[in-house]
């Protein structure tokens, strides 16, 4: 297999070490991906056994298992496992095995470098396993380690920072390697525009990932001297601030969910066209896609922290940035379906992941949809619901993506065939199961179940078995990937040069295995003036959307003025005009207000008593309490949650800027009608509004 | 297709990597042990540091050697503009985490927490204001003033950035008296901020009352000119070893990045420097 390629290699002419050293000293970027490969294996066993103590938990109501401490350190531990032992290194072991051989590459640029990426990986992995057996256990505030629970804990909680300081480290190097591979070692004629997706996706993952992950290594170096060196970077007391760390934190963490999906994205875009026998659909869109979701995906980190106390303009604006991600996923999801579009498909079982995948993603893409928007996301913050939202991008997203990949590239890596039987079962059983593990938790979080408790009300019980049932059936079928692995190691049918005979790319042209031989062209700069011109668009594409997420608040306001949104509460009131006078609701009407001490904002004192249908108006009071102009608005709230939806107001101060000047006292009417469709046994409804100062408070 | 293997140096295994996993491994463990008064911490910690120095001795004298003796070709040296490139550009990110602290602090916690229900509820009384040691913290502290050391230590630094620059002039016309001698300025403009640094540091301490501990704008100073300090004492060893390798008579005016990587990480640091001088002191 390997005399037919690169005749004699540099490295050929020391002597290759064998055994233990071999993998502890490889340059072979082929050996180095593997390393990466089994590392996220091991850890997705470590992390996977985790999650089943936790579904086994939470089987039934009352503690089992495990205390709640250990239940919190469970969660937190299965968290930072996945994320950073799992779902990273597998897609790195992806770029390490296929990026050079779909540009042609000869191997990585810095091929030590790539080494020690891996193995600065086992360390850490060893630090965050390790510390549950220390005193105190290991980490438990969950992986997002918010202060100031983060400050409470002992030693695993530092021990855990240096873990990630050096996983950082690996990624930083591990993605300068892949983006300088990508930038700068492509074959002759393999233009920025030539490249697989797959590489596009990993250049531009590559990118975030250097983008971020000193980001989060800021973040944890100033959560570790807040902790053991006297600073006050989290401290109220010391001028600092708690909720400083989540907006540090998610600056790093939604990029960072993007590098744990962009890459599935490239992945699935190889996968698709091969088992479609057609070329990828609208290719050049996918990319400028992928580099949309990149550039927004630093614009949007607010939309997690909805609930921690932010100004209503700046809620309105995460929101609506948010939402805008939606459209260039979108396109790509429709692309991988318009390259199915009359395709000669077959299913084998990497395409049968490829194809879940794009379902099944796209369920989490739109409960992030509904998670984005603010009054949705502040009842649905902190329950199942955005468990839910986050295993279906990650698992059916992402892991998905990474079975996909497997069945698809392991005859390139081991020589032989899918056991595609096996492969089959492995596939059924974990899609159906992983329906029934993820999708009961949307009703769970919906019935207001919060998240990371180790206990709960008996009414979530059957929601419980039932994804618990799931839970385990989904772990157990992952044991038939092992051995669809293994068995594809030991031998099977062997693999031709061309493993699929739909797959296209330059990997499919060297013989399978591809082991140790390393792809060698003559190499081509990056003068092409079609680099320069996809650079150049990249770059006017990045300030675009940077500007337009910035204009995207103002330009909501023109659309609303031009399509009429807000009015269609008036329209609603023509539906309206029959009253049910055979019951009475209790309406009660509830002030808050932020900065008491400039503002005096009050509800009429007594509740009032309506019909259902009929039109009501109460006022509302507002004074400005202070010597100065003031500037203010309101957002409204209904208790119980259903009567939000009988509830149609015709004319409302809320969501509106509401100015004035030193010491005005004005009057707010709301002009509302309770509908006819309230359920029967509604006798008392809250309705309430808080009133937040706008602009800068001083 | 061709199989050639173009040219692109591929090194042999090397057992380098693995030297500073351990390394750092032991100096991670001996970091936490420490900070947790346990025996032992001290040594590994120790022995984690001397584990990294071998490691960066041994692991760039290949690298070195490799280029010395040919074997870095037009790509290789391409690759390594790149790789520079992005590694400093991820420098550039972990700063902007701490200036997204110092910012943060300034215009959003402190004024907050010197307004509305927080002052009612929690503080009454507190001020805000910048410098601030915060509401809770009782300390006195003056701020460091600009136009002293600071001041110095900028046109210090900004001069650096010239004799580098006036360095690299002669290593491309092949003067190499003038290269040397902007090297070793270089070097020793480095050194001397760095005394000056921890001359304002002690004086910072015993004179003014302003430590680590001084609420956010202890913090934020000390964290923000901390790092950059640790970033001038790496770049001025790597740019003793350039001088070193000047002299032992590497470089040719048409092959020389590792001068120019130094240089970039230099003037990477230099940059950093105004930024804090502006935020930090100044401002
Ligand atoms: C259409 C695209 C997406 C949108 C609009 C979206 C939106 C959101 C929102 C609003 C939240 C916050 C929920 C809350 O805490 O209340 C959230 C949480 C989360 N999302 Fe997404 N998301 C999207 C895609 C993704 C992808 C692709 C991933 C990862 C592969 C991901 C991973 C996560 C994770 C891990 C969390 C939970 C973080 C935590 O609190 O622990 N999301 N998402
Ligand atoms: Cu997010």
């Amino acid at each position: 297999m390997e005399a037919n390629l690169a005749p004699s290699l540099p490295d050929e002419h020391h002597a290759a070490p064998t055994g233990v050293w071999r993998w502890l000293t490889t340059t072979n970027h082929k050996d180095i991906g593997t390393l990466y490969f089994w590392f996220a294996a091991t850890m997705f066993l470590i992390g996977g056994l985790m999650a089943m103590l936790i579904r086994a938990e939470l089987f039934q109501p009352g503690l089992q298992l495990v205390q709640p401490e250990v239940f919190n350190q469970l969660t937190t531990m299965h968290g930072l496992i996945m994320i950073f032992g799992v779902i990273m290194p597998a897609f790195t072991a992806f770029a390490n095995w296929q990026v050079p051989l779909m540009i042609g590459a000869p191997d990585m640029a810095f091929p030590r470098m790539n080494n020690w990426s891996f193995w600065l990986l086992p360390v850490a992995g060893v630090f965050l396993v390790g510390s549950l057996f220390l005193p105190g256990g290991a980490v438990a505030g969950g992986w997002t380690m918010y202060p100031p629970l983060f400050m409470q804990g002992g030693i695993s909680y530092d021990l855990t920072i240096f873990a990630i300081h050096i996983m950082g480290a690996s990624s930083i190097m591990g993605s300068i390697n892949i983006a300088t591979t990508i930038l700068n070692m492509r074959a002759p004629g393999m233009t920025l525009m030539k490249m697989p997706l797959f590489v596009w996706t990993w250049l531009i993952t590559a990118f975030l990932l250097i983008a971020v992950m000193p980001v989060l290594a800021g973040a944890v170096t100033m959560l570790l001297t807040d902790r053991n060196f006297g600073t006050h970077f989290f401290d109220a007391a010391g001028g600092g601030d708690p909720v400083m760390f989540q907006h540090v934190f998610w600056f790093f963490g939604h990029p960072e969910v993007y590098i744990l999906i962009l890459p599935a994205f490239g992945i699935i875009s190889s996968v698709i066209p091969t088992f479609s026998r057609k070329p990828l659909f609208g290719y050049a869109s996918m990319v400028y896609a992928t580099a949309s979701i990149a550039i927004l995906s630093f614009l949007v980190w607010g939309h997690h922290m909805f609930t921690v106390g932010m100004p209503a303009a700046a809620q309105l604006y995460f929101m609506y940035a948010t939402l805008l991600i939606a459209v260039p996923t979108g396109v790509k999801v429709f692309n991988w379906v318009a390259t199915m579009w009359r395709g000669s498909l077959t299913f084998e079982t990497a395409m049968l992941f490829a194809v879940a995948f794009v379902c099944l993603f796209t369920i989490g893409g739109f409960s992030g949809l509904v998670l984005a928007m603010v009054p949705v996301d502040i009842q649905l913050q902190d329950t199942y619901y955005v468990v839910a939202h986050f295993h279906y991008v990650l698992v059916t997203g992402a892991l998905f993506s990474i079975y996909a990949g497997l069945y698809y590239w392991l005859p390139k890596w081991t020589g032989h065939r899918v056991n595609e039987t096996w492969g089959r079962w492995h596939f059924w059983l974990s899609a159906v199961s992983v329906n029934v593990l993820f999708f009961p938790m949307h009703f769970l979080g919906l019935a207001g179940m919060p998240r990371r408790i180790p206990d709960y009300a008996l009414q979530f019980a059957d929601f419980n078995r039932v994804a618990s049932l799931g839970g385990f059936i989904f772990g157990a079928s992952q044991i038939l990937l092992l051995i669809v692995i293994l068995k594809c190691i030991r031998g099977g049918v062997k693999a031709e040069a061309r493993a699929w005979e739909g797959a296209e790319g330059l990997e499919w042209t060297v013989a399978s295995p591809a082991l140790h031989a390393r792809l060698g062209y003559e190499q081509s700069g990056m003068s092409a003036a079609d680099n320069q011109r996809t650079s150049r668009r990249l770059v006017v594409l990045a300030l675009a959307m940077f500007a337009f997420g910035f204009a995207l608040v103002p330009l909501y306001d023109v659309f609303c003025d031009l399509t009429g949104l807000n009015r269609d509460a008036a329209q609603a009131l023509a539906n309206n005009t029959q009253v049910d006078a055979s019951r009475k609701v209790r309406i009660e009407l509830v002030a808050n207000v932020q900065d008491g001490a400039l503002w005096r904002f009050a509800a009429p004192n007594l509740p009032v008593d309506v019909h259902p249908g009929e039109l009501v108006q109460v006022e509302y009071e507002l004074e400005n309490l202070s010597d100065r102009p003031l500037i203010g608005r309101a957002v409204p709230s209904y208790a119980p949650l259903a009567a939000a939806a009988h509830f149609k107001k015709i004319d409302c101060f809320c969501f509106r800027e509401q100015r004035l000047a030193p010491h005005e006292k004005i009057r707010l009417p709301v002009l509302f009608v309770l509908d006819r469709g309230v359920a029967r046994d509604m006798k008392v409804v809250t309705l309430s509004y808080t009133f937040f100062a706008l602009g800068k408070r001083t | 297709m061709t199989t050639q293997p173009g040219g692109y140096y591929l090194p042999a295994p090397s057992h380098w990597p693995l030297v500073g996993s351990l390394a750092l491994m032991s100096a991670a463990l001996g970091a936490t042990l420490l900070i947790h008064d346990l025996a032992g911490g001290g040594w590994l910690l120790a022995a984690g540091g001397v584990g990294l120095a071998t490691m960066l001795v041994g692991w760039f004298g290949k690298v070195i050697r490799e280029s010395e003796s040919g074997l870095h070709g037009a790509q290789v040296d391409q690759s390594f503009r790149w790789g520079m490139g992005w590694f400093i550009f991820s420098e550039v990110m972990f700063f902007a985490a701490f200036f997204g602290a110092l910012f943060y602090g300034r215009m959003i916690s402190v004024p907050d927490l010197a307004g509305g229900e927080q002052l009612r509820l929690l503080w009454p009384g507190y001020s805000g204001g910048w410098p601030t040691t915060g509401p809770g913290v009782e300390a006195a502290f003056t701020p460091m003033s600009p136009w002293g050391i600071p001041a110095l230590n900028t046109l210090l630094l900004l001069s650096s950035g010239a004799t580098v620059t006036w360095a690299h002039w002669g290593l491309k016309r092949g003067r190499r008296g003038q290269l040397n001698l902007g090297l070793a300025l270089t070097v020793a403009l480095g050194l001397i901020f760095l005394g000056f640094q921890v001359y304002e540091y002690h004086y910072a301490y015993t004179a003014l009352g302003l430590t680590l501990g001084a609420g956010i704008y202890g913090a934020t100073f000390f964290m923000l000119t901390g790092f950059h300090g640790l970033h001038v004492t790496i770049g001025s060893l790597m740019l003793l070893v350039i001088l070193g390798r000047s002299l032992a008579g590497h470089f040719r005016p048409d092959h020389h990045f590792a001068f120019e990587a130094v240089s970039w990480y230099w003037h990477f640091v230099d940059v950093v420097w105004l930024l804090l001088f502006i935020f930090v002191y100044w401002l």
